[in-house]
C-alpha cells in the first residue's frame, strides 16, 4: 500500500514535457541535481486515489543515444532507478519525430505509457489520429491530453498506475530489423549473455547497443570486446546507420496507417511569424526593440511603481509601528536598533526589490516558453560566430538577465568544451537582477532624470565586456572552432498563466527565502560589526566594519569612492549583490524611518560620476557566492573557479578606473 | 549539391552525411537520414538555413548545411 509507484517523465524537448510536470505536481516539485552530472534534475510527489506517485521529469532528448549530456543521464537513470512506468509525452502534431524516441523508451524494457499531447491543435489542423490502433501496435497504453489545459488528469494517471500494477509480465513492441540485422542480435546476444556486468539490461536492447558500438556500453564491457563485433555490414554499411534509418521505417509505416492527413510541409503560422521575426535584416533590430520592452516593462512601466508601494510599506509604515511598539515595549534601546536598522533596514531594503525581480522573471519566462529562445540563437549566430562560439551561447546571456546560476547551467547545451567554459566565464558580466537594486538606488539618487538611461547603459557595458572577453578568450584560452548551430525551432506558442506563474513563484520564492535566510543573517552581522568594536558599543566611525571598510578604501580611492561605507558594502557583496544595498541602508542609517532618505545619505558621500564608476563596479567585479559555486561545480575546476574571480576583480578594477579618471577630465 | 545551397521553398532529398561519427549520429537521431525528403524554409548566403524534416523545424549552422549532400526532388 505504501509503495510509492516512481513514474519518469521523458519526451522531446518542445513537447510539453515541463507543462505536464506542472500541471501533475502543482508546485510541489522540488529540484535536486543528478548525481555525477551537473543536469537539473526535478522531482515532485503526489497521491492519485489511493496510490502515491513520485514523478521525475528527465531532460528534454531526441534520443537514447550516447551523443549528448542529457541522453546519456536519461539513460542512466532508466537504467540504474528502474522506474515502474515511463510516461513518454508525444507531440501529436509531430509524431514522426516524436516516437522515434518513443520507439527507443519501449526498447529499453520498461513499460511505458505514452501521453498524446497537443491534441488541441492536431484537432485544429483537421488532422485524425487513430488512438486505438496507435495503442495496438506500439502495445502501450496511448491517452489523448491537452497539457496546457488539462481538465482531467485521471484517466492519463489510471493508466500510469495500471500499468505499474499489471503483473503478467511486459512484452515491447518489437521494431523488425529485417533478416541481417536480426540475425546478428542473436549472434551479438550469444556472445555478450555471459558478461555479469549488463545483466540488468534488456537483452534485444543490449544487443542493438552493442551491434552499434554504442560508447558507454562499450566501456562497460571493456574495450577487448570491440574485437570480435564488426560494425559494418557486407556493403560498408555502418549498422548503427540502418538501425536509425529502420526505426524511421517502422514508424513512416506506423503513421501512414493512424494518421489521416499530413499536412507537414504547408506553411504554418509560425513559419509566417519566422518570415519577418528571423529576417535577415528585420531579425536584429526586432530582439533588441524585445530586449528594450523587457526592460521598460520590469522598471519603468510596472517594476518601479510596485517598487514605490513595497518602499513605503517598509521604510515608513513597518520601521515607525516596529519602532513605537519596540519604545512602548520598553525594549532596550539596542534591541530596538538591531530591529529597525539591522533586521527592517537590511532586510526590507531588499524587499522593496521584489516586484522588479518578479517583472523581469515575468519577462524572461514569457521569452522562454513562447518558443522564441531558439529564434533568437538563430538571430545572433552570425554575431556570435565572429567571436568564435554559437548562437546558442547567446541564450544563456539572456537568461542571465534574470539570474547567473541557471544562466551558467544552461550553458551545459553548449556541445564543446571550449565554448562552454567561455559561455561560463563571461557569464557573470550579464548584470542579473540582483544587481539591479544597487543601479536603482544610485540611478535614481544621482541621475533622477536619466534613470533608464543610466541603467540601460550598464546592462549594455555589461553585454560588451562579456562579448570582448569572449573574443580573446575563445583566441588564447579555448581555441577551437566554432561548433555548427543546430537547434530545432519550436513551434511559437501563447505562454499559459499557470505555466509562467509558477516560473515566476518560484524565483520570488528563492528570492524571498534568500531575504529571510542569507541577508537576514547577513544584515545582524553587519549591525553587529557596525555597532561594536573590541571595547564593546562604539558609534559607526569606530566600529570592527569601519575599520575593515577603512583598510580597504585606499583601494578604491583612485575609482572614485575611496570611503569605508562603500568599501564595505562591495565586501559584503559577495554573500549576494543586494547585501550591498542592505549594508549601506543600515550603515546609513536608513531604515530608522527618520525620514532620512538612504537616496540623500548616498550624496554626501558620491558625486554622481563616482556613483556610476561604483555602479560599473559592482556590475563587473566579483561574482557572489552562488554564481562561484556553480563555476566551481559546472567547470570541475577550482583553478578556473579561481581565475574567475581574480580576473573578474581585476577587470572590474581597471574599467571603473577608467570611467572614473576619464569622466572626471569631462566632468571637473 | 550540398543543402546549403538548395533553393528556398525547394524539396530536396538527402543523400549523404559527410561528417564524423558523432555529428552524423546526432542528425540521423533527428530525422535527417539519407532518402528523407527535406523541405528548405529559409537560407541565406553565410547564415545558417531552416529546414522541414519529418514535421518539425531545424536550424542548420554553416558547418552543418554544408556537410549535407542533396539531390533535387521533381515536383
Amino acid at each position: 500500500m505504501d509503495k510509492q509507484i516512481k513514474v519518469a517523465l521523458a519526451g522531446n524537448p518542445n513537447s510539453g514535457k515541463t507543462t505536464l510536470f506542472n500541471e501533475l505536481t502543482g508546485a510541489r516539485h522540488y529540484v535536486g541535481n543528478w548525481p555525477g552530472v551537473t543536469v537539473e534534475k526535478k522531482e515532485g510527489g503526489f497521491k492519485h486515489g489511493e496510490e502515491n506517485i513520485l514523478l521525475t521529469d528527465l531532460p528534454g532528448i531526441y534520443s537514447i543515444s550516447p551523443y549528448t549530456m542529457e541522453e546519456i543521464v536519461t539513460r542512466k537513470y532508466i537504467i540504474d532507478e528502474k522506474p515502474d512506468v515511463i510516461l513518454n509525452i508525444v507531440d501529436a502534431s509531430n509524431l514522426e519525430r516524436n516516437l522515434y524516441l518513443t520507439i527507443q523508451l519501449i526498447e529499453m524494457g520498461r513499460p511505458v505509457v505514452i501521453a498524446l499531447n497537443m491534441m488541441d491543435i492536431v484537432e485544429k489542423k483537421g488532422i485524425g489520429i487513430d488512438i486505438e490502433a496507435l495503442s495496438k501496435k506500439l502495445n502501450a497504453p496511448v491517452v489523448p491530453i491537452t497539457a496546457s489545459k488539462m481538465g482531467e488528469k485521471g484517466q492519463l494517471l489510471d493508466a500510469v498506475v495500471e500499468t505499474a500494477k499489471k503483473s503478467d509480465g511486459y512484452y515491447p513492441t518489437e521494431v523488425d530489423y529485417g533478416q541481417d540485422i536480426e540475425k546478428k542480435i542473436v549472434e551479438t546476444h550469444k556472445l555478450i549473455d555471459h558478461l555479469a556486468c549488463l545483466g540488468r539490461f534488456n537483452h534485444r536492447w543490449l544487443s542493438l547497443r552493442v551491434i552499434e558500438e554504442d560508447i558507454e556500453i562499450m566501456n562497460l564491457m571493456g574495450s577487448g570486446q570491440k574485437a570480435y563485433l564488426d560494425p559494418e555490414n557486407s556493403h560498408g554499411e555502418r549498422y548503427e546507420e540502418l538501425i536509425v534509418k529502420k526505426k524511421y521505417e517502422f514508424i513512416n509505416k506506423l503513421v501512414d496507417a493512424v494518421v489521416v492527413d499530413k499536412s507537414r510541409d504547408k506553411e504554418t503560422v509560425s513559419d509566417k511569424i519566422d518570415k519577418i521575426a528571423m529576417n535577415r535584416y528585420l531579425g536584429l533590430p526586432i530582439f533588441i526593440l524585445i530586449m528594450m520592452g523587457v526592460f521598460a516593462f520590469t522598471f519603468d512601466v510596472v517594476g518601479n511603481r510596485l517598487l514605490d508601494l513595497v518602499d513605503v510599506f517598509f521604510s515608513e509604515i513597518l520601521a515607525n509601528a516596529a519602532f513605537d511598539w519596540l519604545t512602548g515595549a520598553g525594549v532596550s534601546e539596542w534591541l530596538i536598533s538591531l530591529v529597525v536598522e539591522g533586521v527592517i533596514g537590511g532586510v526590507g531594503g531588499i524587499l522593496v526589490f521584489l516586484p522588479n525581480i518578479a517583472t523581469l522573471f515575468f519577462a524572461i519566462s514569457i521569452l522562454e516558453d513562447s518558443g522564441y529562445m531558439a529564434r533568437v540563437a538563430f538571430i545572433m549566430d552570425r554575431t556570435m560566430r565572429r567571436i568564435g562560439l554559437s548562437g546558442k551561447a547567446f541564450i544563456p546571456m539572456v537568461l542571465g538577465f534574470g539570474c547567473n546560476v541557471p544562466a551558467i547551467m544552461s550553458t551545459r547545451t553548449l556541445e564543446n568544451k571550449q565554448d562552454r567554459m567561455t559561455a561560463i566565464l563571461i557569464n557573470p558580466f550579464i548584470s542579473c537582477s540582483a544587481r539591479l537594486p544597487v543601479y536603482t538606488l544610485f540611478a535614481s539618487a544621482f541621475f533622477p532624470r536619466n534613470k533608464s538611461l543610466v541603467v540601460f547603459s550598464l546592462y549594455f557595458i555589461g553585454i560588451a565586456v562579456a562579448v570582448i572577453v569572449a573574443f580573446v578568450f575563445k583566441r588564447t584560452f579555448f581555441k577551437s572552432e566554432p561548433i555548427p548551430l543546430l537547434i530545432e525551432l519550436p513551434p511559437y506558442r501563447i505562454p499559459t498563466a499557470k505555466g509562467i506563474g509558477i516560473h515566476v513563484w518560484e524565483r520570488v520564492k528563492e528570492f524571498i527565502v534568500k531575504a529571510g535566510t542569507l541577508i537576514f543573517a547577513a544584515s545582524i552581522v553587519i549591525w553587529f560589526l557596525l555597532n561594536y568594536n573590541f571595547a564593546g558599543p562604539a558609534a559607526f566611525t569606530d566600529s570592527f566594519a569601519a575599520s575593515v571598510g577603512k583598510f580597504l578604501a585606499p583601494m578604491f580611492a583612485p575609482l572614485g569612492f575611496g570611503n569605508w561605507r562603500a568599501a564595505l558594502s562591495l565586501l559584503t557583496g559577495v554573500v549576494a549583490k543586494e547585501v550591498i544595498v542592505s549594508n549601506m541602508s543600515i550603515a546609513y542609517g536608513a531604515g530608522a524611518g527618520s525620514g532620512a532618505s538612504l537616496a540623500d545619505a548616498l550624496s554626501a558621500s558620491f558625486t554622481s560620476l563616482s556613483a556610476y564608476s561604483f555602479m560599473v563596479y559592482v556590475l563587473l567585479y566579483i561574482p557572489c557566492i552562488g554564481v562561484i559555486s556553480v563555476i566551481k561545480k559546472e567547470t570541475g575546476s577550482w583553478k578556473w573557479t579561481g581565475f574567475s574571480i581574480v580576473y573578474q576583480l581585476t577587470l572590474a578594477w581597471v574599467i571603473a578606473f577608467g570611467v572614473y579618471q576619464i569622466g572626471g577630465l569631462f566632468v571637473g | 549539391m550540398v543543402i546549403a545551397e538548395a533553393e528556398v521553398d525547394s524539396f530536396v532529398i538527402i543523400d549523404r552525411i559527410h561528417s564524423g561519427r558523432n555529428l552524423k549520429m546526432r542528425l540521423y537521431n533527428m530525422g535527417l537520414t539519407p532518402g528523407v525528403r527535406v523541405k528548405v524554409i529559409s537560407s541565406e548566403p553565410g547564415s545558417a538555413i531552416v529546414i522541414s524534416v519529418r514535421g518539425s523545424r531545424l536550424v542548420l549552422g554553416k558547418g552543418i548545411s554544408e556537410k549535407i549532400e542533396v539531390r533535387n526532388l521533381e515536383k
